[in-house]
């Protein structure tokens, strides 16, 4: 079954795919600047090291997975990324965290303007928010 | 439970010393971040200072905190204690053996503590000094018993500080399963073969085939079982055993069992998942017949390196077992009440398979 986006106004479309098993995978779609500016974000984070858990709660393994996944969808010219909940928390508490360190740390800019991170982040923050309370739904 | 000063007194330190100061220290004399810290020494900004103030953090009374277990590695905890008054931030890490965690100031602006806590998964927020203890120890403990090279590490680091590290006591509970016989961390042997490991395992059968599937039994089932890595790193893999109508999948985070009625279910399942890895790839993963050995001898094979996912059955036996000693009988309990629900109520929207989805 495929349930409307979540946001089909922004550049990215974010949307659930409540899989006849019982799955929840997430459908996310951008034109290819915008997930490119994604994974300079993702990217941003190599520097953290095993420091990047205390940041940002995600493990630098599960951040180097998600960057590997843009990387593979950039790389093949791709527009769509269908991945599961569970690694889509990682990657949107990654690009939300990102915002957090503009205060008095050097950290690379991506090729987004600031407005655009502002809506993504947002997006994807309210997208996981939604995500976990549907997960929490089904567990109960 | 005791948590000892001193090695409270050591972990702060040590902290202190490490990525926290040389990245941080300016945050505490800057408005910006809240109202001034002194962690000066002679007019200069002190390691020891700092250490000193997260000693005396780890007992404010007012503090929030949460620990998230990473379940890639071991179920290490990571403990976020948030000091609002402070605007402080203080991580006990266990997965990182060099620093063992950080002390910051989040922008004041971010609700730092709740993001974090929700990115974690929404773990339970504790307050109070009674409940930092809990951390503390349940740091010591998971660095020593998880990891004995961080616990050597941690004391040689306190050490040359001028300071002692007291080995931890376990808790009432591990006391309890050691003196019970049912501690069996230690039980898969780095010298048994495999599949002595697997036999090892309750629910397993050493003749015939088994009744209730273990995720070993399929795993290592290399007449039966075939897979493919999901991603290039294999980070993320997908078995599918004819034999027992079951589908496992590997990833950092979880292990996931789905068990279907019949074998064309579980092979429409497991279809889906190779479409799905197709469409995300690019390319048609590979499909490689016998078992998770196979498949890991495979990807070495075209790729030169090690799968990221790299578990050995007997890292993946191990891991099942510290994440619960009766993972695995839950796990057949899980699938036969799944069952027994699908059987029993036909009209109901599920797809006749029984899963069960666990840490790892």
């Amino acid at each position: 079954m495929h349930t409307p986006s979540l946001d089909d106004s922004a550049a990215l479309h974010i949307s659930r795919l409540d899989t006849d098993d019982g799955d929840l995978n997430i459908n996310m779609t951008a034109t290819p600047e915008i997930w490119r500016g994604i994974l300079d974000i993702l990217k941003s984070y190599a520097a953290f090291g095993q420091e990047l858990r205390s940041y940002t709660a995600i493990s630098p393994q599960q951040a180097q997975y998600c960057t590997a996944l843009l990387q593979t969808l950039i790389d093949h010219d791709r527009r769509s990324l269908i991945i599961p909940a569970s690694d889509f928390n990682a990657l949107s508490a990654l690009v939300c965290a990102y915002q957090d360190f503009d205060l008095g740390h050097d950290r690379p800019s991506p090729a987004l303007s600031p407005e655009t991170y502002a809506h993504l982040a947002t997006q994807c923050e309210q997208a996981a928010r939604d995500v976990r309370h549907n997960a929490q739904g089904r567990q109960t | 439970m005791k948590q000892h000063p001193d090695n409270r007194r050591a972990i702060a330190q040590v902290i202190a010393h490490g990525h926290s100061f040389q990245s941080h220290h300016n945050e505490f004399d800057d408005p910006r971040w809240g109202r001034e810290i002194d962690i000066t020494y002679e007019g200069k900004h002190d390691p020891v200072a700092l250490g000193v103030y997260i000693e005396q953090a780890l007992s404010a009374p007012g503090a929030r905190l949460f620990t998230a277990t990473d379940t890639g590695t071991d179920n290490l905890s990571t403990s976020y204690i948030y000091n609002e008054d402070d605007n402080v931030m203080i991580v006990l890490d266990a997965n990182n053996a060099g620093d063992f965690g950080t002390i910051y100031r989040p922008n004041p602006n971010c609700r730092k503590f709740e993001r974090l806590h929700e990115f974690a998964g929404s773990p339970p927020i504790k307050k109070g000094e009674k409940a930092i203890a809990q951390a503390i120890h349940r740091f010591e403990l998971d660095i020593h018993k998880h990891s004995p090279e961080a616990w050597e590490t941690l004391t040689r680091k306190a050490s040359e500080l001028q300071l002692k590290t007291i080995e931890p006591e376990p808790t009432s509970a591990a006391k309890e399963q050691k003196r019970a016989g049912t501690n069996i961390a230690g039980l898969a042997d780095k010298n048994q073969p495999e599949n002595e490991q697997n036999a090892a395992l309750p629910g397993n059968e050493q003749n015939g085939p088994p009744v209730n599937p273990t995720v070993l039994d399929v795993l290592s089932d290399k007449e039966n079982t075939m897979g493919f890595w999901a991603d290039k790193d294999a980070r993320v893999t997908h078995y599918f055993n004819e034999r027992n109508h079951t589908v496992v999948t590997l990833s950092p985070n979880n292990l996931c069992v789905k068990r279907f009625e019949s074998s064309q279910e579980a092979f429409d399942y497991f279809s889906k998942k190779f479409d799905q890895s197709a469409q995300n790839l690019g390319i048609q993963p590979e499909l490689v017949q016998g078992g998770h050995k196979a498949l890991t001898d495979q990807y070495r094979a075209v790729t030169g390196h090690k799968p990221k996912m790299c578990k050995t059955m007997q890292r993946i036996a191990q891991q099942l077992q510290h994440v619960n000693l009766g993972c695995v009988e839950r796990l057949s309990n899980s699938i036969q009440s799944t069952m027994r629900q699908s059987r029993d109520q036909p009209g109901k929207n599920h797809d006749g398979g029984g899963a069960y989805e666990l840490s790892i």
